[in-house]
């Protein structure tokens, strides 16, 4: 299951959805919007996504999992866009594998490949403003 | 030839629009309908040493040309996942 999705993520919804009974062991990683960055108080996270192409590219990472572990049995990740309050999940990857260690490696992966390729974009929102995450040579200055 | 370009994050939000149009000569490349959309929007002209390109839901090249009928994506290096985004925090 590769999705992005404006709904809340769910963690156990992931796992379970790669849970089969080859599987010893279930990793799940949740990236969350967190309260701060770079010294300012972040109240609230957006997302944006090319969305077709972010699910594509997400389903591409999975390939690429399946092919370098092939004792990993399942794949699945989610990336929420919309406005995220501190503390909501923002993505969840859940892999499982026949043992730990590769369902540990692959995730680890998976996170890294999906920040590198794909197209999402994150704005942090403070109280009196508002920054596209990126390049900071790219970025207006922050307000 | 009209090709379709879609924006994204900043540059969305720069020029107010997340589709545009533009009207580039038949065997353009993708780096010629940037150009047009730049002229068109100047506001992202400054963007472009980092801009990525996609037609379909593929990366590509701007020296590729582009076909009658296919759309391009303009948009700024990705962001997703959490915040600990390297050289950022």
């Amino acid at each position: 299951m590769y999705r992005v999705t404006t709904e809340r993520l769910s963690a156990d919804a992931l796992a379970d959805a790669v849970t089969v009974p080859e599987a010893g062991a279930v990793a799940v990683f949740l990236g969350v919007a967190r309260n701060n960055n770079a010294g300012r108080r972040v109240v609230a996270l957006e997302y944006e996504a090319h969305v077709p192409m972010a699910e594509a590219k997400m389903k591409e990472i999975g390939e690429a999992v399946y092919r370098r572990w092939p004792d990993v049995k399942q794949v699945a990740m989610t990336h929420r866009i919309g406005r995220l309050a501190i503390g909501e999940a923002s993505v969840v990857i859940a892999v499982s594998a026949a043992h730990r260690q590769q369902a540990f490696e692959a995730c680890h992966f998976a996170i890294d490949r999906l920040k590198e390729t794909v197209p999402i974009w994150k704005r942090e929102i403070f109280d009196d403003g508002a920054v596209w995450v990126g390049l900071q040579g790219e970025s207006p200055p922050a307000r | 030839m009209r090709v379709a370009v879609c924006l994204f994050a900043r540059y969305r939000e720069a020029t107010g629009r997340d589709r545009v149009e533009v009207e580039v000569p038949d065997g353009a490349t993708v780096e010629d309908v940037w150009r047009a959309v730049s002229a068109a929007h100047p506001v992202l002209a400054r963007y472009r040493p980092h801009t990525l390109f996609a037609v379909g839901n593929e990366y590509v090249n701007p020296e590729r040309s582009v076909q009658p009928g296919e759309e391009v994506a303009c948009f700024p290096p990705v962001s997703g996942g959490a915040l600990d985004v390297p050289g950022h925090d």
